[in-house]
């Protein structure tokens, strides 16, 4: 398969693009190479939507079940029973037009064989549970697949249970959809000179999350019980058993800033003030991915002032999740795929996004601030950043299975090449020690009190 | 001046606010008595969803009832009808959001099936019963007079215009890190 030749300039003529995407089967062009003056300044990756590799891959039925099974997707296999099902055109994280097939009035003997279905399209503001949920897992399994756009089916099961059917990457199209994919082709080519941008645009923020854990009985502490629900240091959403009140993750809120070190900082600041509510030893604090049973810990960086696209996701997948692999604490390992798959997003009201794939990095410092800093080199300069490892299933697999071994190499080349950054000096000062740790044989531990490497009362000498 | 017209003041007023609201989910199997004689069930419907939610305690209960039409054939298939049973049901909606700042005896509760009463199954059971299974969600909302306090500002509304509401005196501040040289504590964490 060969992939269709799309010069960037033809997108002032709306009609040529979509005359061009779509095949004489009126069906969409499964790849597209973008050809023009930026061709030269960015990786192949970049200017390649729908990578012809991936496209070759995503046809092979087998594959394609086991790698949205490994990321920890609910797929169809055999007969099963579907109550509905719907069609979901995706463009990289954007949902573009979605259908839905009528739902039967009745139950009928007959018709669970048919599979004709008449479908409607659905208004993108329908923001109904079910439609989050079809909408979130439509755009994650694409990206699973190494796709940039395409068609996912997804069945409703009996339980309102989300499966994927089917990702199509060239599939029939209609008027609607032609308009849509050519419009959606057309603005990733109008944001592809912005997508390198300048140090200093990118703002960054977090979240990282500990939770705190009573040594004598290995119980809970609630951080409802200290902090409150919003604020510098607050506890996060989830609840604990019962009561909807009793709050026991910890999250720390920096205020955001383009600059990591300040945004390490403030997280100090926070965890200096919190140390003053609890100061004792007879409670620990606990990071890392998952310290204790049930609760897995995020570390989730903020982005804004930058475009949110498949190709930054993974870029940050290959240069921030993949490194951590090799420092984690086994123990973790058994966070993902519910959490920590890769490229889990989610976009912010205040016009950024979130990168959610981490565990709490707040599990040593020396991991805190070179991680920040290379997540600023990344959002900044992926556009020339090589990595495509983890288009490979058995890198995919090293990575949600913790297998160090199978990513060691991968990542001493990634490390390198971020090494090689005409800005790395800028973070040298904690990148370098960061580096140093993951290329050493070192794991952290996710059972040590976490004031004991941030120096915090009652810890500080 | 009465001393209602001085500098910035908060003033509790009372109004009706969403003070719970809960979701459910559930699947019910409706067990239905056949006719005699019957062959195979063709289909299964649902008609005549009436409910109703009051308070009981912490959830909200929705009670209600529905019909299920039963297409069946008998005779060994030469024949077909439409039998008519009618279920009734409790379901007991958790509220996932209750906000206890409510006037005690103003409250009133409201639910909404967002997932009506839907036949996804019917089958016979090896003791020949129907089995009917049925999948039906509830949205549930209570609303009460809470309190809310609000700054009043003095004179007329327009006077707001060149004032700026500065949230960050509410944030508890970062004290006392002057001393601190930032960069060298962070330098100093190397585990």
């Amino acid at each position: 398969m060969e992939a269709l030749m799309l010069p960037t300039s033809s997108i002032d003529q709306e009609r040529e693009v979509q005359n061009r995407l779509v095949t004489p089967q009126n069906t969409l062009a499964p790849s597209v190479r973008l050809q023009g003056p930026l061709e030269k300044a960015y990786v192949k990756p970049i200017v390649t939507l729908n990578e012809e590799d991936a496209v070759e891959r995503a046809n092979d039925r087998a594959y394609k079940i086991s790698v949205l099974k490994l990321h920890g997707m609910a797929v169809a296999e055999g007969k099963i029973q579907l109550l509905k099902r719907y069609i979901v055109c995706v463009f990289q994280t954007q949902v573009l037009l979605m259908y839905r097939s009528r739902e039967p009035k009745a139950w009928l003997a007959s018709n669970q064989t048919a599979k004709t279905k008449t479908f409607k399209r659905l208004a993108l503001s329908e923001n109904t549970r079910e439609t989050r949920r079809v909408k979130a897992l439509a755009v994650r399994a694409l990206y699973a697949l190494g796709l940039d756009y395409g068609v996912v089916t997804i069945g409703i099961r009996p339980g309102i249970k989300a499966v994927v059917l089917d990702v199509n990457p060239g599939p029939l199209l209609n008027q609607e959809m032609i308009r849509q994919f050519s419009d959606a082709v057309c603005q990733y080519i109008r944001k592809l000179p912005q997508l390198l941008t300048d140090l200093d645009q990118v703002v960054l923020g977090a979240d990282p999350e500990f939770i705190m854990r009573k040594t004598s009985d290995g119980k809970l502490v609630m951080a409802s019980d200290y902090f409150p629900r919003f604020g510098r240091v607050g506890c996060d959403a989830i609840w604990h058993g019962q009561n909807r009140s009793a709050k026991p993750l910890v999250e720390l809120r920096p205020k955001p800033t383009n600059d990591p070190r300040q945004l390490v900082l403030r997280m100090y600041q926070g965890m200096m003030q919190a140390s003053r509510r609890i100061k004792d030893k007879k409670v620990q604090w606990l990071s890392g991915a998952l310290p204790h049973p049930g609760f897995p810990l995020g570390g989730h960086i903020h982005f804004s002032g930058i475009p949110l696209n498949f190709k930054l996701l993974r870029a940050l997948d290959h240069y921030l999740a993949l490194p951590l692999v090799m420092v984690e604490d086994p123990k973790g390992i058994r966070r993902r795929p519910k959490y920590g798959f890769l490229g889990d997003y989610r976009v912010q009201f205040h016009g950024g996004f979130e990168y959610r794939t981490l565990p709490s990095w707040l599990v040593s410092p020396t991991l805190t601030k070179g991680i920040l800093s290379a997540a600023k080199l990344v959002a900044a300069h992926y556009p020339v950043l090589k990595g495509r490892h983890l288009h490979r299933y058995t890198v995919q697999k090293a990575y949600y299975e913790g297998d160090k071994e199978g990513v060691r190499t991968i990542v001493r080349q990634l490390s390198e090449e971020l090494q090689r950054l005409k800005s790395y000096p800028r973070y040298q000062r904690d990148l370098a020690p960061y580096f140093r740790m993951i290329g050493s044989e070192k794991t952290w531990n996710e059972s040590r009190d976490i004031r004991s490497v941030w120096k915090l009362p009652p810890y500080r000498s | 001046m009465s001393n209602t017209d001085n500098g910035l003041q908060c003033r509790q007023i009372i109004t009706k606010a969403v003070t719970g609201k809960g979701r459910k989910f559930s699947q019910a199997t409706h067990s239905i008595h056949p006719p005699d004689q019957i062959s195979s069930i063709l289909g299964a419907w649902i008609i005549n969803h009436k409910y109703d939610a009051h308070r009981a305690g912490d959830v909200i209960e929705v009670t209600g009832s529905y019909d299920i039409n039963m297409w069946f054939s008998f005779n060994q298939n030469t024949k077909t009808e439409v039998a008519n049973h009618t279920v009734r049901y409790v379901e007991q909606v958790p509220l996932s959001y209750f906000d206890s700042n409510v006037r005690e005896g103003t409250t009133e509760v409201s639910a909404v099936a967002t997932q009506p009463p839907n036949c996804v199954e019917a089958a016979i059971a090896a003791d020949g019963t129907c089995l009917v299974r049925v999948e039906r969600e509830f949205y549930v909302e209570m609303v009460g007079e809470t309190k809310v306090c609000v700054a009043v500002c003095p004179g007329d509304c327009d006077d707001l215009d060149d004032k700026v509401y500065d949230g960050s005196v509410l944030e508890e501040d970062g004290e006392d890190f002057e001393d601190l040289d930032p960069d060298l504590v962070i330098d100093d964490l190397n585990d």
